[in-house]
């Protein structure tokens, strides 16, 4: 232990032991003390406690000292209280007796008023009724006279009832004849409406908008493609789904079937184009590469191979066989439709549209320069079409007008326009008769019209209120019989 | 005897304390037996005035009337009212000037008018003493780490039982119940060096600006530079008391922290006998520029 510490716990430990010899002391000092306190506090009490119990004393002997006067007075006062009582009572009963009494008086008071006031009102009503009686003499004497003019009239009314009912029959059984009539001339006109109906067949063929629309080779399929992503195969005879061919990430904008019918291309907006055999409805081929939607899509007949345009300005040039891109064509601007002839020929039409673009995918294409330009009025080509033979091209363009294109010269022989011809789309697309006589387009009003192509005259107007918004694509069978169109609404119909 | 400290020996420590009359109210023509007691060095007088007021009390004339709102009791000690919101050990060690003789009893005088509101504190219920009590640990606390966290952590309850504690004398709770608050080495000492006179110095002493292992010496040499020229004892330097001891000033401050603080968290040091030439109340010592935060002041009390 350290020096210091073993001083200062000297010094305390001392200290605590003399205060522990103290405490005894202190605390019997302390006990004395309060006890000295307590005294003093019960000392100083006594007085006023010596003091208290005098007057309480006192107040006891006086009240000890009065009980008997107290039972005296108590005793007369109980009498007094018992005759005020019974006078009170007495009082109470005589002023009853005197308010019955005035209110009798006051009843029979009234009862007099009241037998007064009747008599004389009844003899005031008796002077009344006998001056009543007298006008009704006099009015009873005026309408004996009216009655007697009534019953000649009554007379003449009768017969003219009589003739008025005869008419009246007359009438009804012409009414009748009428009526049967006229619904014979609604039968008719129902009979003539369902002989109508049946030259058309509608379908809400998609859940969105439809694109595109083809038919194969032998004209009992069509394909479409829509917007809801998916493409479809249809019988045309029975309108029934035969597949849908699913795989599309966005809309498809375009379709075709391959010659023999056994697959189907669609471009889509997901920037692929992808062909599908139509029997196991499977994705055979995916072609990717282009970096913008997939605007169309056209099977090179006799190469197998495809041909793309696209928003991104370039056109494609695909070997199925190994499904890769063969070429790619740069174009000044994006390519909205192409079509494909007699091996190498592939036509173009462009949104900047002052002419349609022929290439020849043989040449070196380095160069990028199509063969041939061909001078349209400047305006957008939305659909190219080329009839069976191949010598003739049709331009649908967004000055509502059609074009029509001599392929061996290259030059327009004819534009079709008509007051009810509108194109909005630009995808739309028209379609030529097997034997290129005639050449169909949908316009915005949801009317087909079909336009002979050598007068140039308007030769039909389809229009059974089939479509409810813009057509956008037509197609016509290649057996000739039937044309399919499809428009923005969900519709497809086909027509005979 | 070695665990005397720890086991709080010096908490069972009390001190002798004669209690007189204020000679204006006496009536008596002897005067009246001085009130004898013993207090708790861990205690205050407030506590033990209810009983000294009662004894004296009966002793005045029937009809004596006070005024309600000035005159209420106070203890005088040497001409001065006494600082009892201090612990009674601390006082009774600053005013028996030093003596070791136990039998020297704290001359006090009660008086039961004009209460001197200037000088000390009214604190004549038990929650008033509480109250003070705590304000006395949470000043001390925030000397101690900085921060009065762990104060202000507790619970109404654990307060309570603090205090019980601390009256009951109770040295085992009560180091339990506060444990939370002597957790880590102190940022600055909590100490009070008291004076003849009406004043006590206290400064924030940067632990980290002393040395290692600082004495008592050292501290003092800081506090009182007047007194104490330098940190080694000197022939004539004043006795430095607590709990009744003369410490000497070789004493590591960190033990006497930890052993002979009071409840309130505060190690209390008397200096009761000034040598002759020092003035009676030395001025405050600066704090030196660099040592941070101002002289740190009591906070307002109520």
């Amino acid at each position: 232990m350290a020096d210091w510490e073993q001083r200062i716990l000297n010094q305390v430990t001392k200290r605590v032991a003399m205060t522990e010899s103290l405490r005894g002391f202190v605390d019997k000092y302390t006990a004395n003390l309060q006890a000295l306190v307590r005294f003093r506090e019960q000392a100083s009490e006594v007085p006023t406690l010596r003091a208290t119990s005098v007057a309480l004393q006192a107040r006891l002997e006086t009240l000890q000292s009065n009980p008997e006067s107290n039972a005296l007075v108590k005793a007369k006062l109980e009498e007094a209280e018992k005759q005020r009582e019974e006078v009170r009572t007495e009082v109470t009963g005589l002023y009853r007796e005197k308010a019955n009494l005035a209110q009798r008086t006051l009843d029979l008071s009234q009862q007099l008023d009241q037998t007064r006031k009747e008599s004389a009102e009844r003899l005031q009503a008796k002077e009344q009724l006998e001056k009543t009686n007298h006008d009704l003499e006099v009015q009873l004497g005026v309408m004996k006279e009216h009655h007697s003019q009534l019953q000649v009239e009554l007379v003449k009314a009768d017969e003219t009832i009589r003739q008025l009912r005869s008419e009246n029959q007359r009438a009804i059984t012409e009414l009748l004849a009428a009526k049967s009539r006229e619904a014979e001339q609604m039968n008719m006109a129902k009979d003539l409406y369902d002989s109508l109906m049946r030259r058309m067949r509608k379908e809400t063929a998609h859940e969105g908008e439809v694109n595109a629309i083809a038919f194969n080779m032998t004209g009992n399929q069509i394909v479409t493609a829509s917007s809801d992503r998916k493409v479809k195969v249809w019988d045309v005879e029975t309108g029934a789904t035969v597949v849908t061919l699913t795989g599309c990430d966005k809309g498809a904008s375009t379709c075709c079937f391959s010659d023999n019918g056994e697959f189907v291309m669609a471009g889509s907006a997901d920037n692929a184009t992808r062909v599908w055999h139509v029997g196991r409805a499977r994705v055979v081929q995916c072609l990717t590469g282009h970096s913008n939607k997939i605007t169309a899509a056209e099977y090179m007949r006799e190469r197998a191979g495809a041909v793309t345009g696209s928003k991104d300005r370039t056109i494609k040039v695909w070997d199925l066989n190994k499904g890769f891109c063969q070429r790619t064509i740069f174009c000044p601007s994006s390519c909205h439709s192409l079509i494909t002839s007699n091996a190498s020929m592939v036509f173009s039409g462009h949104f900047d549209g002052p002419d349609l673009r022929i290439w020849d995918i043989r040449t070196d294409m380095g160069s990028g320069d199509p063969i041939q330009d061909i001078e349209l009025q400047p305006q957008v080509i939305t659909g190219l079409t080329q009839s069976a033979d191949g010598t003739m091209l049709m331009a649908v363009t967004r000055d509502n007008s059609i074009k029509l294109l001599d392929t061996r010269t290259f030059a327009v022989t004819r534009t079709l326009r008509h007051e009810r011809f509108h194109v909005t789309l630009e995808w739309c697309r028209g379609a030529f008769s097997p034997d290129g006589q005639y050449c169909a387009c949908g316009s915005m009003d949801g009317s087909v019209l079909v336009w002979n192509t050598l007068t140039g005259a308007v030769e039909r107007i389809l229009d059974e209120r089939a479509h409810r918004g813009p057509v956008a694509c037509c197609a016509w069978s290649p057996i000739g019989e039937t044309l399919a169109s499809c428009d923005k609404e969900r519709m497809v119909v086909t027509w005979k | 005897m070695a665990d005397f400290f720890s086991s709080g020996g010096l908490w069972r420590d009390e001190v002798l304390v004669s209690v007189t009359l204020d000679p204006e109210e006496r009536t008596t023509i002897s005067n009246p037996e001085p009130y004898f007691c013993l207090v708790p060095r861990v205690s205050y007088f407030p506590l033990v005035l209810p009983e000294i007021e009662r004894y004296f009390r009966a002793l005045l004339p029937a009809g004596t009337t006070f005024d309600a709102t000035k005159d209420l009791p106070w203890l005088e000690v040497q001409g001065q009212p006494l600082r009892w919101q201090h612990p009674v050990g601390c006082l009774y060690d600053l005013y028996t000037a030093g003596k070791a003789d136990v039998s020297a009893p704290l001359p006090l005088v009660l008086h039961l008018r004009k209460f001197p509101t200037a000088t000390i504190i009214p604190m004549h219920s038990p929650e008033a003493v509480r109250a003070e009590f705590m304000q006395m640990v949470k000043e001390a606390t925030f000397l101690r780490d900085g921060n009065i966290k762990a104060v202000n952590s507790l619970v109404k309850e654990q307060t309570e039982q603090i205090i019980a504690a601390m009256t009951n004398r109770d040295y085992a709770l009560f180091e339990r119940l506060t444990e939370a608050f002597r957790g880590q080495e102190p940022l600055r000492f909590p100490i009070r060096v008291h004076l003849p006179g009406t004043t006590h110095v206290q400064l924030p002493i940067l632990a980290a600006e002393m040395p290692a292992e600082c004495t008592l010496g050292d501290v003092m040499a800081r506090l009182l530079p007047t007194l104490f020229p330098s940190p080694a004892p000197a022939e004539g330097s004043p006795a430095v008391v607590a709990f009744g001891a003369a410490l000497p000033l070789s004493t590591p401050v960190g033990w006497l922290l930890r052993r002979m603080a009071y409840p309130d968290q505060f190690l209390h040091l008397a200096v009761p006998q000034l040598p002759p030439g020092a003035p009676p109340c030395p001025t405050r010592p600066r704090c030196p520029p660099s040592s941070g935060p101002p002289p740190h002041r009591p906070p307002r009390r109520g």
